[in-house]
């Protein structure tokens, strides 16, 4: 007769035992989980939004952005969160600037909100440079070109009737994005930026005539209809190389009463500091989480040894070497470790990357989220200390199991 | 000899008081050999097969097992010694309920790395069938997928019997194994140790029962620790 047989290897018996004391096990897995989901998904959230923060850092090619007074807020809606908004005064204030000293340069931009959301999920932010002055959006779409995913586009800037758009605009098969039932050629994508870019569409202040004209022809009004002539959004501005943007700021807005001016440097700073605030509090939550997880796990390891004196008796009975009950107190928590923490690495992910706009939104921060090799090491690292967690929370149970000389007497009753 | 115990001597501490369960211990059995200890609850029985066992240290005292003094090996080495020496029959049940009664018989074959060398099973295969063989020797063939809460009393006994043989032991150690078995069983099971030491093995049986001994046993008593063989 021939008989097939398992092995009863220290990881059978770990999982037998582990099938056996449901309860218990359920318990070290779920401190576990709790343990890996916390870890990924802050860890995730931190890199997240420092990465946001840079490639904001990246965007922000002005020093200055100078508004119509008192919408120094919506502005700052518009390049971070992507608030559609408008606003307007007179665009003679750029070459004003431009002349003013500790000016490097100086660009109009202007502003248009599109509601007629065929090609976006939201409403889209329009926004008009001065290809002659421009120091912003230009370099962006040089430095994109790799992203520029349709061709067309006239050597050195943007073409008439052409459009930039932002990350999260959708274009047609076609290659175009239709804006109050016209059509526009797109000539580039800009990568994402988890900023307001990311839902603008831009163009040259040409452009954005000819849409208006095209607009009108088709029924559509303008709020901006009502502005005179040359007016502008908004005047960004270039500080020279020595002087300090927020003196300039101070000085523009002695020269000039009826401007709000934004300094970027300081936008960034508040962003960088609350993320910064944001990221410690996370990791002092996780390493405390951790401590307690440990703790916990040494409770209910320890908890069961008076339980398991007799299983650990019956096998040094049967001449099982002490380095062998280490080895199964071991396995047991590994197996228990690894479940849990694979299980919380995957809940942390189902549950954060289906939700990163709303997340990014929510939290009002730049977000975007690591690549795939950033992804994969902030999944080891959680993955290994989450599951570290439980052979660390064991060891000490395990030794004490294989030097008790007393266990080793079975008698009747025990 | 394969068994030759000396002075053997275990002190325990108790009511912060030392306290010596097992005193100036001799005893020594051949192959073959069957040797029955009694004595009253408490005076050191179980304390003795421990020590005999290489489960506890003495305080002094030696066990010599096939000419070694098994105090003197490192616990890698006198596991491997119980694990394919050495049989021993707990007190009480001693059968792991998370595993079924196939798998507790089979179960010394894996406690050592890479198995017993040299003798025994090589595949898991060979071990089922072996596993099997021991049970059907033991009368208890049908209860191989059983798990040992569902036996009864002597159907566990049966399996700790069947366990302990699966390496071949040279010594069995066994500890009140007819225990709380009815006369019956008891019979069968005192029959089965007799048959164990007819195939060459020598066993130490630790029993209450009076007719347990045999013309040609060794008998010992064991009193408040102290150990005397009578003749
Ligand atoms: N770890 C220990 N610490 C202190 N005293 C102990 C310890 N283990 C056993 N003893 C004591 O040693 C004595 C002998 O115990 P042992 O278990 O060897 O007795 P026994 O002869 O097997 O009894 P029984 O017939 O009831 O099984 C008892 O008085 C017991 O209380
Ligand atoms: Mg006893």
């Amino acid at each position: 007769m021939s008989q097939s047989g398992y092995s009863l290897s220290a990881g059978r018996l770990s999982w037998e035992n582990l099938r056996r004391r449901p309860f218990r096990t359920a318990c070290l897995v779920i401190v576990v989980f709790i343990l890996a989901f916390t870890l990924f998904g802050g860890s995730l959230l931190a890199a997240s939004l420092q990465k946001g923060l840079q490639s904001m850092a990246k965007r922000f090619g002005a020093d200055l952005m100078v508004v119509p007074a008192g919408y120094g807020e919506k502005a700052e809606g518009v390049l971070l969160r992507g608030e559609p908004s408008f606003f307007y005064f007179d665009g003679a204030l750029a070459a004003q600037l431009a002349e003013m000293e500790g000016v490097l340069q100086a660009s109009p931009q202007c502003f248009l909100t599109s509601l007629s959301t065929e090609c976006c999920d939201a409403p889209v932010q329009l926004i008009a440079f001065d290809p002659a002055t421009d120091f912003v959006i230009q370099p962006w779409i040089a430095e994109d070109r790799q992203n520029g995913r349709l061709g067309g586009r006239p050597e050195g800037g943007l073409g008439e009737g052409q459009l930039v758009v932002g990350s999260r605009i959708d274009i047609r098969s076609n290659g175009t994005v239709q804006l109050y039932n016209h059509e526009y050629p797109v000539a580039a994508q800009l990568s994402e930026t988890a900023t307001g870019f990311d839902t603008t569409i831009f163009m040259t202040r040409r452009t954005m005539d000819l849409l208006k004209e095209a607009a009108h022809r088709e029924g559509f009004g303008f709020i901006a209809d009502g502005e005179p002539e040359g007016s502008v959004s908004a005047v960004l501005v270039k500080a020279g190389g020595n002087v300090n943007p927020n003196s300039l700021a101070q000085a523009i807005k002695r020269n000039h009463q009826n401007v709000d001016v934004l300094v970027s440097q300081g936008i960034l700073a508040a962003i960088a500091e609350a993320l910064e605030g944001f990221v410690a509090y996370i990791n002092s939550f996780s390493i405390i989480l951790w401590i307690v997880a440990v703790v916990v796990l040494m409770a209910v390891v320890s908890g069961s040894l008076n339980e398991r004196k007799k299983e650990f008796a019956i096998l040094r009975i049967l001449g099982a070497p002490r380095k062998k009950l280490v080895r199964l107190v071991l396995t047991e928590s590994s197996l228990t470790g690894l479940a849990g923490s694979l299980a919380g690495l995957g809940a942390a992910a189902l549950l954060i990357f289906p939700f990163n706009t709303y997340l990014s939104l929510k939290i009002g921060l730049p977000y975007i989220r690591p690549g795939a090799g950033g992804l994969l090491v902030l999944g080891l690292v959680s993955l290994a200390l989450s599951f570290a967690a439980g052979p660390l929370a064991a060891i000490s149970s395990a030794v004490r199991i294989s030097r008790a000389e007393t266990y080793w007497t079975l008698r009747e009753g025990e | 000899m394969l068994l030759e115990i000396g002075g053997l001597t275990k002190a325990y501490t108790r009511n912060h008081r030392p306290f010596a369960a097992v005193k100036e211990a001799n005893l020594s059995l051949e192959a073959g050999e069957f040797a029955v200890i009694t004595g009253r609850s408490g005076s050191g029985k179980t304390t003795l097969l421990s020590l005999a066992a290489g489960l506890l240290k003495p305080s002094s005292g030696a066990v010599v097992f096939q000419g070694q003094n098994i105090f003197t090996l490192k616990d890698g080495e006198i596991s491997f010694l119980r694990n394919t020496k050495i049989g021993y029959l707990p007190q009480g049940t001693s059968l792991l309920p998370s595993l079924t009664v196939l798998d507790n018989v089979r179960l010394p074959f894996y406690l050592q790395s890479g198995g017993a060398p040299g003798k025994g099973p090589r595949r898991d295969g060979e071990t089922v069938e072996k596993a099997l063989s021991l049970l059907d020797r033991a009368g208890i063939l049908p209860l191989a997928p059983a798990y040992p809460q569902e036996l009864s009393g002597g159907e566990q006994r049966r399996v700790s019997i069947a366990r302990a043989l699966f390496n071949a032991p040279a010594l069995l150690l066994a500890d009140e194994p007819t225990g709380d078995l009815d006369e019956q069983t008891t019979a069968e099971i005192m029959g089965l140790l007799r048959q164990i030491a007819k195939g060459g093995a020598a066993i130490l049986l630790v029993t209450h029962e009076p007719g347990a001994v045999c013309p040609g046993d060794r008998r010992y008593v064991m009193n408040a620790g102290t150990l005397t063989e009578e003749k």
